[in-house]
C-alpha cells in the first residue's frame, strides 16, 4: 500500500502546495488588514480567527463575516482569496479525480491488491495461467472441488470473466504475460502452499516460459502445461515438466485404443470418464478404410494413429504436401462432395473432420453422411462457443481439446493414482492389461496388492507396509464424516476425484457393501479388524484392506 | 543547475532558519518569540513536507520522515499556542510560552536533520 499512497501524494503535490501557499497568503492579508469592532475602535484579526475563516469561506460554506462585520479594505481582500482558493481547491479535486482514471495509477493500485490476495492465501492453491477455454472449464472444476486457484492470463477482458463468474472462493486474478517471471512471482510461485503451475495458455511458448520458470525458480512444484506440436512437447519433458498434455495426440492415442481393443477403451471410459468427456464413444470405431480431412497436427496424429493400426487413410487436405507421406491423398476441402467422392467416401467406413475450422468440420460430416450414411464420424470441436451445433450432430466421437486438456490437467492434480493409467499410451496399455485381468476374474491376488500400492499412493504416498495405508484411510474417513456437505481431502492426501471413486467402485464392490459406515472406521474395533486383515492380504482370496478405503471415500466422489 | 533541485532546498533551508528564529530567544520570554514567525515556520514547513512526497530512495524516505516530525512538532506547538491565547482563562503566560518554544525547538532539531542529510547527499553527488 505504502507505494501506492506515495505514488497518490507525489502526483498531487502541487495542487497541495498550491492550497498550502493561498491559505499562508490569506492568513497573513486577513492579519495585518485592521478591521474595526461594532464600539468603533481598531481591531486585528488573530492567526487562529483568519484560518477558521478561510477555511469556511475556500471551501464555499460561508458562515459570514465573524467575529465583526469587515471593513471595504478586508472585503477587498477577502474577494481576491476566495477566487484563489476556490481555483486552488477546483485544480485539486480534478487532479485526484485524474489520478483515479489514470491507467498507471490503476494498474499500480490492481497488481498491489492481487499481490496481497496471493499473500494472504493460506491453503494450497494452483497457478492457472491462461484462462481461455480450457483455463475456464479448469478453474470451474477447481473451484468445484473446493481447490484454491490464482488466474494469470494476457488479456484483461478475461480477467474480468474471472470476476464475473462468480466462484465459490476469492480468485486472485491477474491481467499479465506468463513470459514475464516477475507476473509468475507475483502469482505465487514461491508461495509456501503454491501445490503447482498449470499452463494451458493458447500460446506454446507462453507454456514453456511458465514451465521452465516454474522449474528454475521453485522445483519442487509440479507443473503441467499444454502443448499442441509434439517439438514444444519433447522440449518441455527435456527440463522435467511433470506432465505434458497435447490434446491431438491424446486423442490419437484414444482413437487407437477404442480400434486396437474396443473392450478396454470402453473399460477405460468407463473408469476415468467425466460427464461430456470424449470416451463416451457408443460403439467402437471400425476397422476399414477412412477419411481424414484436415491435415494438420491433429490430422498427423489421427494417421500415426491409424498406421500403428495398419488401417489405410486417404487424406483431403487443400495444403497436404506433395505424396502425402505415401498415403493417397485429395486436394480439397472435403466440405462438398466431390472430393470426398474422390476420396472414396462411398466405400470408406469412417471419416475424421480434423480442420480448424468447426464450420468447414460440421459441414464436412454432413456431406459425407449424406455420401454414405453409415460412415463412423470423429468431429473436432475447436470452439466452446460451437458446442450446441456439435450437440446437435451427435457425432460418433467428438474431439474437443479444451476439454481433454482440461480433464486431463484435473485428473493430475485431484487423482494422483489415476495418473499411471492415463499419462502415456505405454502406461495405459500396461495398466489396461492389468485391468482387464482382474476384471476378467483371474489373478485376483495380484490384482489385489497392486490395488493396494495404487490406493497407498493416492493416500499421500505413504511407506511400504499397508498399516499408514489404513491410517491414511482412517483420515480419510474422519474428514469425510466432519464435513457431510462438501469434504476435501486434507493437503497430504490426494483430493477428492471422480476417478478414484471409480476405481474404489471398480475394485471391489461386494465389500465395500458389506463395510460398515465412515464413522465406524475411526472407533477402535475395527481399526484392529482393518490392521489385521490387512496383514492378511497376502492370502489369495482376499485383500479386504480396500473395503477401509473404499468405507471412506471423500465426499463429492460419488456425485461427480 | 536544476531548478527544482532549487526551490527544494531553499524550502528546506528556510523551513529550518524560520524555525531557528522562532526558537532563538530567551525560553519563556514573550519578547524573545514572534507567533507569526511560528506561523510562518508552518507553512514553509508543510511545503516542505510536501516537496519530499514521491522520493522513493532510502534518503528521500528519511527526509521525508523528518519533515513529518517537524510537521508534527509544529503542530503540537501550535496548538498550545492556540489553547493558551484563545481558550485558556490568563492568556498566553510565560509557562505555556515555554511549551511552545520546546516543542519548536524538537521541530528545530528535525529540521537540522533534514539539512544535514541535504548537505550529505549534495557532498556524495559531488564525488
Amino acid at each position: 500500500m505504502g507505494s501506492v499512497l506515495l505514488l497518490t501524494l507525489r502526483r498531487i503535490r502541487v495542487p497541495i502546495i498550491l492550497l498550502v501557499s493561498v491559505y499562508a497568503v490569506g492568513i497573513i492579508g486577513l492579519v495585518l488588514i485592521p478591521g474595526v469592532d461594532p464600539q468603533g475602535r481598531p481591531w486585528r484579526m488573530s492567526i487562529f480567527h483568519a484560518f477558521y475563516f478561510l477555511s469556511y469561506t475556500a471551501s464555499t460554506i460561508g458562515f459570514g463575516e465573524i467575529p465583526h462585520p469587515f471593513t471595504d479594505a478586508q472585503r477587498l481582500w477577502v474577494s481576491a482569496v476566495i477566487y484563489m482558493s476556490v481555483v486552488g481547491w477546483a485544480y485539486m479535486i480534478a487532479r485526484v479525480l485524474g489520478l483515479m482514471q489514470d491507467r498507471g495509477f490503476q494498474n499500480a493500485l490492481t497488481m498491489h491488491r492481487f499481490q496481497r490476495e496471493v499473500r494472504r492465501l493460506s491453503e494450497s492453491f494452483y497457478i492457472v495461467c491462461g484462462y481461455g477455454e480450457t483455463g475456464a472449464i479448469l478453474c470451474r472444476a477447481l473451484d468445484r472441488m473446493g481447490l484454491r486457484f490464482v488466474v494469470l492470463d494476457i488479456e484483461a477482458r478475461r480477467i474480468d470473466e474471472v470476476d464475473l463468474q462468480g466462484y465459490a472462493t476469492d480468485v486472485p486474478a491477474l491481467a499479465g504475460d506468463v513470459r514475464i517471471v516477475a507476473n509468475l512471482e507475483m502469482a505465487g510461485i514461491g508461495h509456501p502452499y503454491c501445490r503447482g503451475v498449470i499452463a494451458v495458455t493458447s500460446d506454446d511458448h507462453a507454456n514453456l516460459a511458465a514451465a521452465i520458470s516454474t522449474k528454475l525458480l521453485n522445483p519442487t512444484i509440479p507443473v503441467v502445461c499444454r502443448a499442441m506440436t509434439r517439438e514444444v512437447a519433447q522440449n518441455m519433458a527435456s527440463f522435467g515438466t511433470d506432465h505434458v498434455i497435447n490434446p491431438f495426440q491424446r486423442f490419437g492415442e484414444r482413437l487407437w485404443l477404442a480400434l486396437h481393443s474396443p473392450a478396454v477403451y470402453r473399460l477405460l471410459a468407463r473408469l476415468t470418464g467425466l460427464p461430456g468427456t470424449v470416451l463416451a464413444a457408443a460403439e467402437a470405431p471400425p476397422h476399414g478404410r477412412w477419411i481424414v480431412c484436415g491435415y494438420g497436427r491433429f490430422g498427423r496424429e489421427i494417421i500415426g494413429c491409424f498406421d500403428r493400426e495398419g488401417l489405410e487413410a486417404t487424406i483431403i487436405d487443400p495444403r497436404a504436401p506433395a505424396g502425402g507421406d505415401g498415403r493417397r491423398v485429395v486436394r480439397g476441402l472435403g466440405t462438398e462432395a466431390g472430393p470426398l467422392r474422390e476420396a472414396g467416401a462411398e466405400q470408406a467406413v469412417g471419416i475424421v473432420a480434423g480442420t480448424d475450422n468447426d464450420v468447414n468440420n460440421l459441414s464436412i460430416a454432413v456431406t459425407a453422411r449424406e455420401l454414405n450414411p453409415k460412415l463412423f464420424v470423429v468431429l473436432r470441436q475447436n470452439l466452446e462457443a460451437n458446442r450446441p451445433l456439435f450437440a446437435a450432430y451427435k457425432a460418433d466421437m467428438t474431439m474437443i481439446s479444451a476439454e481433454i486438456v482440461a480433464y486431463q490437467c484435473l485428473s493430475i492434480v485431484a487423482t494422483p493414482p489415476a495418473r499411471p493409467l492415463s499419462r502415456h499410451g505405454g502406461n495405459a496399455r500396461r495398466g489396461m492389461g492389468r485391468i482387464a485381468r482382474r476384471a476378467a476374474g483371474g489373478d485376483r491376488r495380484r490384482g489385489g496388492r497392486e490395488h493396494m500400492g495404487r490406493t497407498r499412493k493416492c493416500c499421500g504416498g505413504a511407506g511400504g507396509a499397508p498399516r499408514p495405508h489404513v491410517r491414511a484411510a482412517r483420515a480419510h474417513a474422519r474428514h469425510a464424516d466432519a464435513r457431510p456437505g462438501r469434504a476435501r481431502a486434507p493437503a497430504g492426501l490426494s483430493a477428492p476425484s471422480c476417478s478414484c471413486a471409480a476405481t474404489r467402485r471398480w475394485c471391489f464392490p461386494r465389500r465395500r457393501r458389506r463395510c460398515s459406515p465412515a464413522t465406524a472406521c475411526s472407533s477402535p474395533a475395527p481399526r484392529r479388524r482393518a490392521t489385521g486383515s490387512a496383514s492378511r492380504c497376502e492370502t489369495p482370496t482376499s485383500a479386504p484392506t480396500c473395503t477401509w478405503v473404499s468405507t471412506a471415500p471423500p465426499a463429492g466422489c460419488g456425485s461427480a | 543547475m536544476n531548478l527544482e533541485k532549487v526551490v527544494f532546498g531553499f524550502f528546506i533551508l528556510l523551513a529550518a532558519t524560520l524555525n531557528f528564529g522562532f526558537v532563538y530567544g530567551d525560553l519563556s520570554n514573550p519578547e524573545h518569540h514572534e507567533v507569526y514567525e511560528l506561523f510562518a515556520a508552518v507553512v514553509v514547513n508543510l511545503i516542505a513536507t510536501v516537496l519530499k512526497f514521491g522520493d522513493r530512495p532510502h534518503v528521500g524516505a528519511v527526509h521525508l520522515a523528518a519533515s513529518l516530525v517537524a510537521v508534527l512538532q509544529l503542530g503540537a506547538a501550535t496548538l498550545v499556542w492556540f489553547f493558551a491565547a484563545h481558550v485558556g482563562p490568563a492568556g498566553l503566560t510565560s509557562a505555556h510560552l515555554a511549551g511552545v518554544v520546546s516543542l519548536s525547538a524538537g521541530a528545530l532539531f528535525a529540521n537540522v536533520v533534514s539539512v544535514v542529510i541535504l548537505v550529505a547527499e549534495t557532498v556524495t553527488l559531488r564525488r
